[in-house]
């Protein structure tokens, strides 16, 4: 399976740019997940790998082949790029039987008959429609169409798998189970796959690596994981989950490379985790609400024992239940904070503990 | 490559890419189409602008570069009359047609009308009947002599008669009301009815909701439909020449064919001109029509199209049910039985009774009259070659102009639409030049159907193209796009996916073909020769010399056939829809 790469890959509609000189590397075997909001150039991205938008600028290469080479005004047809690709609307073709339908990259490839319908019945088993051969497509549910559009995607080997937000037509719970079986699909064949959400937690649960996308540029790409813990900017911080955004001013740097920050002038600091920033400089620091620690204040508690880092007195302003956890407002002095936590705290004054290494600067 | 077992052949090596070939056949059949569409508009054309300016004929050699004939054209007052009732009538056609319509289409698509649905198809459905023998009813009820003329004139005390410009206007009006109605209906179902069901929200009755947001929301497809019904009514030439005969009133259409046909001097330069001149006119229109209205996406409706909760009419709903009966009776239905009367009396007066006068000898005339027996035979044939010719040329140049990347797409939407615009007559005329002109095909297509059978098919290209293009919009491009992925190419795109999908267009455009090319007379006038009569030209010039009766039985069978195929094709229609295999 080849590696695909893209390299300063440019679209304009006019003096609109949709993709600011995009570049970036697909391993053999990952699946890659293109997030980012609705307008961002997820899907142009998508489709100029496709063949379905002409980039502007830039390269497009997937291992020997080069797709795209805006340079050599070079731009091969889709149909000759043997990828594979599952639409948002499954593009299941209504006049053809799903038999047929998965049959037809097939017979384009003047395969014989018999090869045919040996290939056909394998990837049916694969994603299970072996009992629905015969059928056609108004008689299928969302779920079992999105299968016929896989397995019509998969059956002629693509090089490249491409995924257009093929959950977003399933309701909650048939999507849930459809991404898992999806991705043990695609570690089991190890095929290579781009995959083009805006859906935070379907890009998490599914992607080895993510690229945020917003307003045509790259934001960030990385693991899951660190997309999340480590966000590179405030753009990827409050587009991944919830997040506590504070404005301070670096004070000091500790012996242990965490920085003090002093936000809204409070006194002691912030301490957060380190960061390349120069003593001075004005940051934002981005707290996940799940990271706040909520601790009832209670009156034992010694005053000569030194108070943990981080400790702060913050007084409850609100709070909703949402099932398996509570969601707080918390008030401190000009800030705004909000926590998640399953315990249940009476209103009133808490303290809110954060970990250094909660608190990244982005 | 990993673990996979249970997916031997998905891990094998990657398989071929589809054959380049594939690509070479997409570019030479766009290519082909493109060709083929731009030929059949606009290469006849231009003999006929050649001839205007040539001193001699063009089959006659010698001649010299003149401006004669638009001279002798525009010296000429009879032009200049026909050019004043040709715009009285346009105009009284245009505004009744446009008033009439845009109620119809209102009280239909938004109201709470009792058997809307089906007084909707009732009301459409003249654009489907021949035209002449419609003409001809209204003569046989309203005309000189008609059997309602008396009535109307003497007890009711209406200043009538159908021979002035403005009784024609009525005339016409009744069979342009469905062009606007279809226009202003497809415009409702495009708009949004949340801000209608907003108006009356907030408490707006009836008639406020329909003054205040739905007709003014739909001022743009009237004014559409206004320049649409004007220009057509342009080149009328029946109504003037079943009803001004006596008066001797002429439009441009029938000005410019009796001009030809009584001319001392064979083929006079000056009707080329007028042609020229005339076909300049109806660009124009066209041309103004698209800067008012931008592309041609009006044709496409809204797909999501949702149950709508119609405006109540209250009491107004029986006597407005009955004046919508009364309305189509007078105008269609009434008219019709007229010309049934008219094709079984001897003699087409109101003062014996019709029914001392019944005979079969009209029909027995047109059976046994070879030539007008002939032209029934010639009429279905080239019916049916002409829509099964135009229906497989625009099913494939639909596809070049909406579903490709090929170079001249845009302009071949132009192409289709266009001959919309050029006047009946003049594609009979310059049909006829070209086919004098460019000699190699010209001479043979001439003395056979095949002439006809292109002069009418190139008039139902925008037709079909307006069948086709709405269905194609609702075929998504995913699935074309799913196709290319695969690794097909245009063509086994076009013709595995896209070409199926569109089935019931492609039978749509058929029917509808086969009934305006029946019925079409305007476009063959100047080409029908004694051994290629066509139904519609022979009834034309059988009617210019006072033949009445046989006439009247001609429009019958005319009437029946369009009635007959249309409800076959409708019950193979539903047949086929019902199958559920072209639900996407």
């Amino acid at each position: 399976m080849p590696d695909v790469v893209v390299e300063n890959l440019t679209k304009r509609f006019g003096s609109n740019v949709v993709l600011d000189k995009l570049s970036f590397a697909i391993a053999d075997g990952e699946l890659f997940t293109l997030l980012g909001p609705s307008g961002c150039g997820k899907t142009t991205t998508l489709l100029s790998i496709a063949g379905f938008v002409k980039p502007d600028g830039g390269a497009i290469r997937c291992g020997p082949a080069t797709f795209v080479d805006a340079a050599a005004k070079l731009d091969v047809p889709a149909e000759r790029r043997n990828l594979g690709m599952v639409f948002q609307s499954y593009a299941v073709w209504p006049h053809m039987t799903v038999a047929a339908n998965v049959a037809f990259p097939l017979a384009i490839r003047n395969i014989g008959k018999r090869a045919r319908r040996a290939q056909v019945a394998e990837v049916l088993e694969l994603v299970e429609l072996t009992d629905l051969t015969d059928r056609f497509p108004h008689q299928l549910s969302g779920g079992q169409r999105q299968r016929v559009a896989l397995a019509r995607a998969l059956v002629y080997q693509p090089s490249v798998l491409l995924l257009d937000e093929p959950f977003s037509n399933l309701d909650a719970k048939l999507r849930e189970r459809a991404r898992l079986w999806l991705r043990r699909l695609q570690h089991q064949l190890g095929l290579t796959t781009v995959f083009v959400t805006h859906d935070q937690d379907e890009a998490m649960q599914m992607s080895d690596r993510i690229l945020v996308m917003d307003g045509g540029r790259i934001q960030q790409i990385a693991t899951p994981e660190e997309v999340y813990r480590r966000p590179a900017n405030r753009f990827v911080a409050s587009f991944l989950g919830r997040c506590n955004l504070l404005h301070g001013v670096v004070q000091a740097r500790r012996a242990d490379g965490t920085l003090e920050v002093g936000v809204d002038g409070r006194r002691p600091p912030l301490v957060v985790a380190g960061s390349d920033v120069p003593l001075g400089a004005g940051v934002t620091i981005a707290i996940r609400p799940e990271s706040i620690h909520l601790v009832e204040t209670s009156d034992d508690r010694h005053p000569d024992v030194v108070a943990p880092t981080n400790a702060l007195d913050v007084s409850v302003t609100d709070v909703s239940f949402l099932g398996d956890h509570y969601e707080y407002g918390l008030a401190a002095g000009g800030i705004e904070l909000i926590a998640q936590s399953q315990k249940n705290i009476a209103a009133g004054a808490v303290t809110a503990m954060i970990e250094p290494s909660a608190c990244a600067v982005v | 490559m990993s673990t996979a077992t249970s997916s031997s052949s998905i891990t094998r090596t990657a398989a071929l890419s589809a054959p380049r070939r594939a690509r070479l056949r997409g570019d030479g059949v766009q290519g082909l189409v493109w060709f083929i569409t731009a030929v059949l508009v606009v290469v006849p054309l231009l003999p006929l602008i050649y001839a205007s300016v040539r001193s001699r004929p063009l089959y006659q050699a010698g001649g010299t570069f003149t401006l004669q004939g638009y001279r002798t054209l525009l010296s000429d007052p009879a032009f200049w009359t026909a050019a004043l009732n040709t715009l009285e009538f346009a105009v009284t056609v245009t505004a009744i047609s446009i008033t009439v319509g845009g109620v119809l289409a209102v009280l239909c698509e938004r109201t709470d009308l009792p058997g809307r649905t089906l007084l909707l198809w009732t009301a459409i459905l003249p654009i489907l009947l021949p035209p002449l023998g419609l003409i001809l009813g209204w003569t046989t009820l309203y005309g000189d002599g008609g059997y309602l003329t008396g009535f109307i004139t003497g007890t009711l005390h209406v200043p009538w008669d159908l021979g002035t410009p403005w009784g024609m206007g009525v005339m016409g009006a009744a069979v342009s009301v469905p062009i606007a109605l279809i226009t202003v209906r497809a415009a409702l179902r495009g708009s949004d009815p949340s801000l209608e069901e907003a108006a009356r929200s907030t408490g707006a009755s009836t008639l406020t909701v329909l003054a205040r947001i739905t007709v003014p929301m739909l001022r743009p497809a009237l004014l559409s439909a206004a320049v649409l019904i004007f220009t057509i009514s342009l080149e009328q030439l029946g109504i003037p020449i079943f009803l001004g005969a006596q008066h001797n009133v002429n439009f441009l259409a029938s000005y410019l064919y009796t001009t030809w046909s009584n001319a001392s001097t064979p083929d006079p330069a000056s009707v080329s001109a007028g042609a020229v001149l005339f076909l300049a006119v109806a660009t124009a229109l066209i041309i103004l029509r698209r800067r008012l209205l931008g592309a041609e996406e009006r044709f496409a409706g809204r797909s999501d199209a949702r149950e709508v909760r119609p405006l109540p009419l209250r009491r107004w709903r029986v006597p407005v049910t009955l004046l919508v009966i009364a309305y189509l009776v007078v105008t269609a239905f009434a008219p019709i039985g007229g010309v049934i009367l008219a094709s079984f009396v001897s003699l087409l007066t109101p003062l014996i009774s019709p029914f001392h006068l019944l005979t079969l000898d009209n029909f027995r005339t047109v059976f046994q009259d070879p030539t007008m027996s002939s032209s029934i035979r010639n009429s279905l044939i080239v019916g049916a070659a002409g829509s099964v010719a135009t229906t497989g040329l625009i099913a494939v140049a639909t596809l070049v102009a909406h579903r490709s990347r090929f170079l001249l797409r845009q302009s071949l939407r132009f192409l289709m639409l266009y001959p919309r615009s050029v006047p009946g007559v003049i594609i009979s005329l310059a049909f006829f030049w070209s086919f004098l002109f460019f000699v190699p095909p010209g001479a043979w297509v001439r003395t056979n159907l095949v002439g006809e059978c292109i002069a009418l098919g190139v008039r139902g290209i925008p037709l079909a193209y307006m069948i086709m293009y709405p269905a194609l919009t609702r075929i998504a491009t995913d699935l074309d796009d799913a196709a290319r992925v695969a690794g097909a190419g245009w063509w086994a795109t076009s013709r595995r996916i896209v070409l199926p999908l569109l089935r019931p267009a492609v039978l749509g455009s058929l029917l509808i073909l086969f009934i305006a090319i029946l019925n079409d007379y305007e476009a063959a006038i100047f080409l029908a020769q004694p051994n290629t009569q066509l139904m519609s030209v022979e009834m034309l010039q059988l009617y210019a010399r006072g033949t009445e009766g046989p006439v009247a039985a001609l429009a019958v069978l005319q009437v029946a056939i369009t009635v007959g195929v249309l409800t076959l094709g409708g019950l193979f229609f539903k047949r086929m829809t019902r199958g559920g295999r072209s639900r996407a």
